[in-house]
């Protein structure tokens, strides 16, 4: 178990079973402090799988991984305190004011409470404070949310299909807030996403993802070389790496019914 | 794929436990508050929510107490029968109260919005006491609305110490159901299945718990089952308190409450906790 000291993450050979069905198979690769990190994939390629183990949601069925030094199955709470997650869906509650929604989770970490006047500056959300999340826009539901993850100055930020339904606008924005947090704070950012360009134009390396297999990993230049055309794109590595056909997966809705055995 | 589907079976706060312990009082106390203070706030921003916890009790009232007491002019020794059923009542609210704890788990377990809460830094008991909690107080809101009109209505003069009796008891019985509340959502899977539960669990707790009859005439098997619902002991204390009467003592009443309440949460924390563990 090595782990320079520039690692954040370091995984190897994760992997995640579900009765039988191979989710993420013996993935491996590291993360190195302040590094924008992607991961590349369509739907139902095991990212999702991949970013819950990581961060102490999920348990690994099989390898080992560590983030910040701590290892994802025996030390989780330390895990928890240096991380900062924002999931796919929205999970903020609509019931509460942006406001109120940071105050809870500046409460749970124990976070000065200035420190929420500050994030909301930093996410142009300083006059929504006082509305309730229900009145917000998706693209501002998704800044608020990807504040709420920074609360409490984590080392490593994970983001689960950020831009995900958003306008071209809005996922600039929050392009540019997650580049400048990288650039300014020395944040390392651990994204996943199934936009080209979002991988593209926000990621140091890309780990491409299908079938909870790792294809290919590298710079977006350098797996931009690998293809032979005048002006490769990325489009072309990731369909070189995964294919043309169209791919019927299990479909996501079933996250958000908890199946049988959810609490045990 | 199946996400959500083990996010609780993992081991929590394992083996940093004792470590931490100290240093985490504090931390789990603020996140506590922290967790009921959101439940108070959703409760208070929906309206509806606030005049339905008010008008349910008092439709029960109107319809037994002042409806069923008079047409058939029942008495119960020197206390009329709205007098005698509006500790029924009261108790009643604080049931229904507080086993919405469970369902705004089961909520959050539904959008998604409980992942945010499991990637934090706290332990799961945090979590289920913050619940617990939140539910008290809006317990406190609702009973407190519905003691005040209830002494009102029937001229009911109370002293400080005996108001204070009453939040004691609101709260002991609100605590001990919400932890039961929480207790069963953790084994459900979805808002209807809850619903189910509550309507096959709380009704026949409220039913059979001394709030609509007096318990000491009735066949032995009935009144057996009585003496073995927490929430009698409740209904009980109240009555003593707001009309001295009741069928047990007051330090009786206290002592089974805190009994069921201190089993319950151990239940809660454990079942909620279970994957901490394994």
């Amino acid at each position: 178990m090595k782990q320079s000291p520039n690692d954040m993450i370091k995984v190897a050979s994760l992997a995640k079973r579900f009765n039988g069905f191979t989710a993420v198979d013996q993935i491996s690769f590291e993360v190195s402090a302040s590094e924008i990190f992607g991961f590349l994939g369509p739907n139902g390629a095991g990212k999702t799988t991949a970013i819950m183990m990581l961060t102490t949601l999920l348990k690994a069925s099989g390898g080992w991984a560590k983030v910040c030094g701590f290892d994802i199955s025996s030390e989780m709470r330390q895990i928890r305190k240096t991380i900062g997650v924002v999931f796919q869906d929205h999970t903020s509650d609509e019931w509460l004011t942006g406001m109120e929604y940071l105050q809870l989770h500046a409460g749970i970490y124990g976070v000065d409470e200035n420190r929420i006047e500050d994030i909301l500056k930093l996410f142009d959300l300083e006059r929504w404070g006082d509305h309730v999340i229900k009145e917000y826009s998706s693209g501002m539901r998704r800044r608020l949310e990807i504040a709420r993850g920074l609360i409490h100055h984590p080392r490593v930020l994970f983001l689960d299909e950020p831009t995900l339904g958003l306008d071209v606008q809005t996922r600039r924005k929050i392009w540019s807030y997650i580049k400048d947090l990288n650039e300014n704070e020395g944040l390392t950012v651990f994204l996943t996403t199934h936009y080209l360009e979002e991988a593209d134009e926000l990621c140091d390396r890309i780990a491409i993802i299908d079938h909870g297999k790792i294809v290919a990993i590298g710079t977006p230049e350098e797996l931009k070389s690998i293809v032979k055309s005048d002006h490769p794109t990325l489009d072309e590595v990731f369909l070189n790496y995964t294919g043309r056909e169209m791919r019927d997966h299990v479909s996501n809705s079933r996250n958000h019914r908890p199946p049988r055995g959810f609490w045990r | 794929m199946y996400l959500t589907a083990e996010i609780i079976a993992l081991p929590g706060d394992s083996g940093d436990k004792r470590a931490e312990a100290a240093e985490s009082w504090l931390d789990n106390l603020r996140a506590i508050r922290a967790i009921a203070r959101r439940e108070v706030i959703r409760f208070l921003r929906a309206k509806s929510r606030i005049v339905g916890s008010v008008a349910m009790p008092l439709i029960w009232f109107c319809a037994f107490g002042l409806g069923l007491g008079s047409a058939f002019g029942i008495r119960y020794g020197e206390i009329g029968y709205a007098e005698f059923l509006a500790p029924g009542i009261i108790a009643m609210t604080v049931l229904f109260a507080s086993t919405f704890s469970g369902m705004s788990i089961i909520v959050d377990k539904e959008f998604g919005i409980l992942k945010e809460l499991l990637v934090a830094p706290i332990s799961r008991t945090s979590l289920v006491f913050g619940k617990v909690f939140g539910g008290m107080a809006t317990s406190l809101i609702r009973a407190i609305l519905i003691t005040i009109l209830f002494s009102m209505t029937l001229k009911i003069s109370m002293s400080i110490p005996e108001y204070l009796g009453i939040l004691a008891i609101i709260c002991l019985i609100s605590f001990g159901f919400g932890a039961l509340a929480i207790a069963i959502a953790t084994l459900m899977e979805s808002m209807e299945g809850f619903g189910l539960i509550v309507e096959l669990v709380v009704m026949p707790i409220f039913f059979l718990s001394g709030a609509f009859f007096p318990i000491e005439r009735l066949p032995e098997w009935l009144s057996m089952v009585v003496a073995l619902n927490p929430l009698t002991y409740g209904v009980d204390g109240l009555r003593l308190i707001m009309f001295g009467t009741g069928s047990f003592s007051m330090l009786h009443d206290f002592g089974m409450l805190m009994f069921f309440d201190a089993v319950m949460v151990i239940l809660a924390a454990y079942l909620f906790g279970r994957g901490d563990t394994t």
